[in-house]
Order: C-alpha cells, then structure tokens, then sequence
C-alpha cells in the first residue's frame, strides 16, 4: 500500500487539492490516494490535539477519509478541498468528542446508583509515549488545551497548530470573520492563564 | 497583529509542540474499509437490480419463464383459446336463450289480443256454396268452430282423421279455383251461388247467420291453402284461425253488395 501510495505520489504531485478531487469524482482511485497522503498527518495532528488521545484522533481520521470516499461527488468547487475536509473532520470529531462525554456522565452515574461495573473513569488519554513525557512541556500545553472551551479550542488548534487563515477558519466554522478573530485572542488568553497555573503547580509540586 | 505579538511566546509554544504521524497500518485499514464496503454496495446493488428486474418481469414471464416451462407454452396457447371460445358460445347461447323467452313473453302477451281482433276481423258476410262443396265445407267449419272452442277452453287439438284430412285437402283444392277469379270456373260458382242465395231469399228472405258465418270461416280456413303451404291436418286446423286477406274480402263485399241490390231491384219489380 505503501508503495502505492508513492507511485502515485510521483504521478499526482503536481496536482492542487481541488484537481485530486475532481479525479476522484472520475473514479480515479489513485488521485484518491495521493490526498489521504497529503492530508493524513495534518488531519491526525490536528485530530490529536482536539481530542488529546492518538487514538480516537486516528479512528477518527480514518473515519474522515472514509466519508470524503463515500461523499467525494457533494464537493462542489465552492470553498477549498481543505476547507471541507476540515470540516468533515471537524465535525467527526464534535461528535465524537460529545458522545465520549456522554458515556462518561452514564458511567459516573451507574457509580452512583451502585452499579460499580459500569463505572469508568476517563484516563487523561495519554500514550506511553505521552506518559514518557508527562514531564515535558509538550505535555502541560495539551493539558492546557484540553481544559479549553471547545469553541476557543477549535480556533487555537486552528489558527497556531494547522495555520490555517482567519476567512478559512471562518468558512469550516461557519462564523464570522470576527468572531474567529475574537475567539482566537480569548482562547489564547484562556491558554496563557491556565498555563501559568499549570507552572506554578509542577514549581509547587518539585 | 498586535494581538499575535502580545502572545507570541504561546504562539511559538504551540507550533513547536510535536507532530506525530499515522501509524504504518493506517492506509491498510482505510483500504480494507473501503473494499468491504465497496464489495457490500456491489451486493447490494446486485439485490436491487434482481428486484428491479423482477419488478419488470410480467405475470406470463414469471409463469412461463425464459429457461424454464418453455414446453407449456402450446399447451398454454390451446388452453387459453379453448376458454375463450367456451366463453363466446356460452354468451352467444345465453343471449339467445334470453331472445327466445323475450319473444315467447311478447307472444303470450299478444296472443290473447291477436284473437280478439281476428275475432273482430271476421268478415260478416260470405258467400254460399254449391251444395255438395257445402256440405263438406260446413263438416269443416263445424270442426274448426269446435276445435277453436276447444282451444279456447284449454283442450288440447285432436288431429283429424286421415279420411278427413283428405276432405280438406278437396276443399282447398275448390276453394283453389274459386278464388281464382279470371277463371270461368269460378265465374260459375259465384253464378251458382248468386242463384241459392236468391232462392233463399225468395223463400223467406232469410240468409241464416250459420252460413255466413260459415262462409267466413270456410274462407278463412281456406285461405292458407292458396299459399299451398299446409302440410299437416293440425297445421290445417291452426290455419282456420288466420285472418283473410284483405283484397278477398273486399272483392267478396262488392260481389255480395251488386247481389243485394240486385235482389232488391227485384223484390222492388
């Protein structure tokens, strides 16, 4: 597959999005291929520091690649390839996200009326690999972003991690120009604050 | 701008985090979604084309079937012209049956009335006859009065007797040449009859209601003899009831009335 995917990488690179996806709707499954390699570790970075657990954020990508197959003929050349797949990713994950933390009151809930089998407490989510650098500043900022409110944590990861501009934020959001622009220097101030929090803990705790 | 320069160091903190990348079996796992679910659209869509062409397929395909009772097809042939043909006697014997009772209804309806006109249509006068066609004349229209009576009053007709069957033939056969006017035979007869009714008169001035009424009886019986299609005695019988002709009984009122004014000429002398 692997392979594969590099040949049609030399094929299609030339290629924009826009192009691949036109191919696509053709049948052309390698134009297929040269997106998912183009857009699989954005979309899992991007994924990842949303939802702060690899793997919901790769179950999720893959999810997201496999509706842009299944839908690939409602694309229409209105806003950017990227755009909608953003979109559709974004939207994965909110649902996700919202599901997750659904199951996670139920449970707490079971707890409560004594049913102790169901009752799970959600881990922070943490690979051994972030566990290994649980210590490390890497860690603390997904702490911080975590403990952001969903609207402003969309915008941060957004804007600073995938540097996507402010009139495409705004088109996979679906608000305004203004409202983004707000919403990102909330956020930061939010993430600023709960960050220094977080460094006056780990000082307290050594 | 001046927003991204106040936080510049969470900016910098933010785009220097980590990336990660997909794990090796990340494009496997895509692929391997995609193809089941490219093999169950594949199903899927196989169903709904056997639906649709069983939708398509009409009631005589499914019965006869492309591969299947192709050998039933001239028996299903002959079977279906066999109940079609049943069908258009069984309506045509249907309608006919319906016709005849339709008729049979009128005809009783009508009957009664019909013999009451014939009655009415008896002509009043007739004409005497030479005295031995009279007296066979008289035995017939004695029988006919009989039978017509015993018609009336529900009893059925006894066929006549071959002896007498052969007595009416005769008399159709004079009556035959009576009522052919242009031939002198009848021109005779009517002389001879003129002549008896004269006699008659002279002797009482009497022409009995019997006999004119024989006369139009005998006339009526013998009127179907002119056609020449009477072949039975009881047909005969049926015979006496049909109406003379129009034309006859005109002749035969212009005939009597020349006579009564003749008559009266000379009783006047």
């Amino acid at each position: 597959m692997s392979e594969n995917t590099s040949i049609d990488k030399n094929n299609y690179k030339n290629y924009t999005d826009e192009q691949l996806i036109f191919k696509f709707q053709k049948e052309d499954r390698k134009a297929y291929n040269e997106i998912v390699y183009r857009y699989k570790d954005r979309l899992i970075n991007f994924l990842l520091r949303f939802t702060g657990n690899r793997e919901s954020a790769e179950d999720i990508s893959q999810e997201t690649f496999f509706k842009l197959y299944v839908n690939k003929d409602k694309y229409t050349e209105i806003a950017k390839f990227s755009t909608w797949l953003y979109t559709i990713a974004l939207n994965e994950a909110r649902t996700n996200y919202r599901k997750e933390k659904r199951h996670n009151a139920i449970s707490i809930n079971d707890y409560y009326d004594g049913n102790h089998s169901d009752y799970q407490i959600k881990s922070n989510d943490l690979n051994p690999e972030d566990d290994a650098n649980s210590g490390t500043e890497a860690f603390h900022i997904q702490r911080a972003i975590d403990s952001l409110a969903e609207k402003y944590r969309e915008v941060i990861i957004l804007r600073d991690i995938q540097d996507l501009e402010y009139e495409e934020i705004a088109k996979v959001l679906d608000i305004p120009l203004g409202t983004v622009r707000s919403r990102i220097n909330r956020g930061r101030e939010s993430l600023k604050i709960t960050l220094e929090k977080l460094h006056k803990t780990k000082r307290i705790l050594r | 701008m001046q927003e991204e320069e106040k936080h510049i160091d969470i900016i910098e903190k933010l785009k220097n985090l980590p990336r990660i990348k997909t794990g090796d079996d990340f494009m496997q796992k895509l692929e391997s979604r995609i193809i089941e679910f490219d093999s169950e659209k594949n199903i899927s869509d196989s169903k709904s084309r056997n639906i649709y062409k069983e939708k398509e397929e009409g009631f005589f395909s499914k019965l006869i079937g492309a591969k299947r009772k192709q050998c039933l097809v001239p028996a299903m042939a002959l079977a279906a012209v066999a109940v079609f043909t049943l069908f258009i006697t069984q309506f045509n014997n249907q309608n006919q049956n319906s016709q005849n009772s339709n008729n049979n209804e009128i005809k009783q309806s009508d009957s009664p009335d019909l013999n009451r006109n014939k009655a009415e249509e008896k002509p009043p006068v007739g004409i005497p006859e030479p005295t031995e066609q009279k007296t066979e004349s008289d035995n017939k229209t004695e029988r006919s009065a009989t039978n017509s009576n015993q018609n009336k009053a529900g009893i059925k007709e006894v066929p006549p007797t071959p002896v007498e069957s052969s007595r009416m033939n005769i008399g159709k056969d004079n009556y035959k040449k009576e009522n052919s006017d242009e031939t002198p035979n009848s021109k005779k007869s009517t002389e001879e009859s003129k002549g008896i009714i004269e006699t008659e008169k002279m002797r009482g001035g009497r022409t009995s209601e019997v006999e004119t009424e024989n006369s139009g009886t005998m006339f009526k019986a013998e009127s179907p003899a002119i056609d020449g299609k009477v072949n039975s005695s009881a047909d005969e019988l049926k015979d006496f009831e049909r109406p003379i002709d129009q034309k006859l009984l005109d002749k035969l009122n212009a005939a009597n009335k020349k006579k009564l004014d003749s008559l009266k000429k000379k009783m006047d002398k």
